[in-house]
């Protein structure tokens, strides 16, 4: 099956078109050893099929970036990747002036290219008119002229690759050196490479590939080549930048001629419309405030639009699971499916909401040309973590819920930034945290005397732990960037694409995409740390010794009235319950807890808590609701229960307001959610970024609430 | 290297300039040339973004978006009147 890679400058399309050749035969892989997303899928053409595969979008071949070193390895056939047998270079028609670099670095590779003139709408509505035929015959490959997204041109496309993929390239002018110190580097270079490890340079394009690149990110794929590269070229880094720039100056020399000779522009009647909204959406008061609504808008559908869908999954499941009991025999395999497998499955659809509609956002965003605006504006403030404005929109949604949050760190470009902002994005309070947050304020600072009379001191301890999760982000973010994701911040220097309306169809893929992604990739491993999990607090089953289960009968027999012997008996099932928690396997490791946590003023029963709420922090509620002898709260109204099992942390675990604040803090810093270790291995496709983050924050989590805690003690209080 | 030119990051939104040099040969040095500010392209300053000040420029038929510290790398020659038509209303 012929290979076709997709190549192009960012904002030209690229997506559009890969989207309308490939359709929803699409899948998202990675390449090897790296995060960054590989996309491809199949066309079918006459009795044949081609294996389409975009690359990450770029500006230039000549790898300053880890994207463009991507696209270069995918074009060469490096690293594993397969060498493509004919490549599409896509280009914004409207500005060939910038867009030509990469098609001609493309066409020196030497591969069967073809230029996909898109957004010729565009184009033409600026008032250009484009020569394509003469381009071609200038440039030696068919350019295509093409409107993607209404589908115009992708026949004409399909033709030209089919015959440039059968005639061999017309032969043109190959590149060549503008100046004989270029020339004398690059042989230099050829000649004494193979004595420093390089790989054999075929022509003097792929010598002058090397030659400006950037080591660094050489070093990051390729051990050993960024050394090797310095060594062999003999030369000082500002001796190859001034070389590289000589060298780009003559290709826009050449960029300038083409341009001049067949693209002509009819004087624009009036100004941009991009311009015009602009001016409105960059304005310095209108623009923070209109960020601020449009922000504000995405973060409540995560945060809140999503509830009446989360609790249809939630009842669904509740049906399935118990049709599923009614059904099956009680048996060890009934209970696995239902309180593991099924409890996992549930608990991977609850999040299903949240990432539609985020991604419905961020695509909605993205493809009007918004969210590089947005990006632009919030560059400064990320600028103290040492993030680009991109990682906004991933930890402004993890305030809604990490798992979607850390998905949509994708869309950051630099494979460190982006790592940066996962690791940093548990510490973001999820909404998950809020109810273990009311249970402290509710429990042990209801009474607590209002601030200056009005400010309830409970609400302005559960704020004042956002805040704690904020500024601890920026902190570890600026202590990540020192140590495992070194290097310079990435630069800014974006595209600002002109505004567009968004295209339904691309729109409704990336949708299906990563919520198809998640269910697949991401709900297995959540799974099976829900049966993991449930196994640890099920096994070994401890019955209720003899004595205590007799005396509690001897409730029942002796209640006068029925309602009166059936609580007696639901009591019997809370200490049964309560026993069999306490002496499964979580239960041990609750008790073994006990002195790590005891410093924090936890008893063994919270440290069950901490092991439970590892299935979603809110579940710590319902598990400190057994340990305590109370039940799960069936048939109790929220509230109520919660009363129940705060009455109990208070009269069992000794809860104090000064623990209660510890428990808060511990809860707002650790990272107690298996699905965010599931999505962060997932994202990041190793368990030591998981399990560094797990460690890394609960230890930090201690810290903190331990501090809290002395310092609480010193000033008296108790 | 010559710099006797303007830096970009000075410029006043409207500005209408041509790049006379990009100062230093580091990534960003290399890839603001790669983005076509190449000496002699002509460049238009659109205005300042809100919330810290990146500086939006028009250059090569699209608009860029650069940090203070990366405009302050862009020299330019021939600083022309703020234009009329279209320029930023910054
Ligand atoms: N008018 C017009 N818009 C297009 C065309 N192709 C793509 N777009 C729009 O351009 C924007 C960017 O497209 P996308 O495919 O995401 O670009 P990419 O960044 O190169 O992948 C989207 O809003 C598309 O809907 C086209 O031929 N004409």
């Amino acid at each position: 099956m012929p290979e076709i890679a997709l190549a192009g400058n960012p904002n030209t399309g690229k997506t559009t078109l890969f989207n309308a050749l490939t359709g929803s035969t699409a899948r998202v892989g990675n390449y090897p050893g790296i995060t960054v997303e590989r996309r491809s899928g199949v066309r079918q053409v006459g009795d044949g099929q081609w294996s389409i595969h975009d690359l990450p979008g770029c500006y230039s071949l000549l790898a300053l970036s880890p994207e463009e070193e991507i696209a270069h390895q995918a074009l060469t056939g490096a690293l594993g990747n397969p060498r493509p047998n004919a490549v599409i270079v896509v280009l914004d028609a409207g500005n060939l002036a910038r867009n030509l670099l990469l098609l001609m670095q493309i066409c020196d590779l030497g591969l069967p290219t073809v230029a996909a003139l898109n957004l010729m709408d565009e184009a033409s509505a600026r008032g250009l008119s484009i020569d394509h035929e003469g381009l071609s015959a200038a440039l030696g490959i068919p350019c295509v002229p093409m409107v993607a997204r209404r589908g115009e041109g992708v026949d004409a496309l399909e033709r030209a690759v089919q015959q440039a993929m059968q005639v061999p390239p017309v032969a043109r002018q190959r590149w060549q050196a503008p100046s004989p110190e270029l020339a004398a580097a690059l042989t230099a270079l050829r000649d004494r490479g193979a004595a420093h490890g390089l790989p054999p340079m075929a022509s003097e394009f792929e010598a002058c590939w090397w030659l400006f690149s950037d080591p660094e990110t050489l070093e990051a794929t390729r051990p050993g080549a960024g050394a090797a590269l310095v060594a062999a070229s003999g030369l000082s880094p500002s001796a190859r930048a001034a070389l590289r720039s000589q060298a780009t100056e003559a290709r826009f020399a050449d960029i300038d001629r083409l341009v001049a000779q067949h693209v002509s522009r009819a004087p624009p009647r009036r100004r941009p419309m991009t311009e015009r909204i602009d001016s409105v959406l960059l304005n310095p008061v209108g623009g923070p405030l209109l960020f601020l609504l449009v922000m504000g808008a995405l973060f409540q559908a995560v945060f809140a639009g999503v509830t009446p869908a989360v609790d249809a999954i939630d009842s669904v499941m509740a049906a399935i699971s118990g049709q599923v009991s009614q059904w099956m025999p009680a048996s060890v395999l009934r209970d696995v499916i239902v309180d593991g497998v099924l409890a996992g499955i549930a608990g991977t659809a609850v999040f299903v909401p949240q990432i539609a509609v985020l991604f419905l956002g961020i695509a909605l965003l993205e493809d009007s040309g918004y969210l590089a605006r947005a990006a632009l504006m919030t560059d400064r403030l990320l600028g103290r973590a040492g993030l680009p404005g991109t990682a906004f929109v991933p930890l402004l949604s993890s305030f809604a819920c990490n798992v979607p949050g850390i998905m949509a760190a994708r869309a950051m470009p630099s494979p460190s930034d982006r790592l940066v902002t996962i690791l940093i994005a548990p510490l973001m309070s999820c909404s998950a945290r809020l109810p273990v947050y009311t249970l402290v304020t509710a429990t042990v600072f209801a009474d607590a005397a209002p601030v200056f009379g009005v400010l309830s001191f409970g609400g302005l301890l559960v704020l004042g732990m956002y805040g704690l999760g904020l500024v601890l982000a920026l902190l570890v973010g600026a202590v990540l960037r020192r140590t495992v994701a070194r290097g310079p911040r990435s630069g800014l220097m974006l595209e600002l694409p002109p505004y567009r309306m968004p295209s339904a169809r691309n729109v409704a893929l990336v949708v299906w995409r990563r919520v198809r992604q998640f269910c697949l990739e991401t709900g297995p491993l959540i799974v099976a740390l829900t049966v993991v999990l449930w196994a640890l607090m099920t096994w070994p089953r401890v019955e209720l010794p003899a004595a205590t289960r007799a005396a509690l009968e001897a409730d029942v027999a002796a209640a006068v009235d029925a309602p009166g012997r059936e609580r007696a008996q639901v009591r019997i099932d809370d200490a049964a319950s309560a026993h069999a928690l306490s002496h499964s396997a979580a239960g041990v490791i609750g008790h073994a807890l006990e002195p790590v946590i005891a410093p924090l003023g936890f008893d063994w029963r919270i440290g069950i808590g901490l092991v439970g709420s590892f299935a979603a922090r809110e579940v710590l509620i319902p598990v400190l609701g057994r340990v305590y002898g109370r039940g799960g709260g069936e048939g109790l109204d929220e509230d109520a229960y919660q009363r129940q099992v705060g009455g109990a942390l208070v009269g069992v675990s000794q809860l104090t307001p000064l623990v209660g604040v510890s428990l808060m803090i511990f809860f707002a810093v650790a990272m107690q959610c298996m699905s965010t270790v599931a999505i962060i291995a997932r994202e990041t496709r190793s368990w030591r970024w998981p399990v560094a983050a797990l460690l890394g924050l609960n230890a930090l989590a201690w810290v903190l609430a331990y501090a809290a805690r002395q310092l609480g003690l010193a000033a008296g209080w108790s | 290297m010559a710099t006797q030119g303007r830096p970009l990051c000075d410029a006043d939104a409207g500005t209408d300039g041509e790049v006379l040099t990009i100062v230093g040969d580091g990534r960003v040095p290399s890839r603001l040339r790669e983005l076509g500010l190449t000496p002699g392209t002509g460049l238009r300053v659109v205005r300042r973004a809100p919330m810290g000040g990146a500086i939006v420029v028009q250059v090569r038929g699209f608009t860029l978006a650069l940090r203070r510290d990366e405009a302050a790398l862009v020299q330019l020659s021939a600083i022309g009147v703020p234009a009329l038509a279209g320029g930023g209303d910054a």
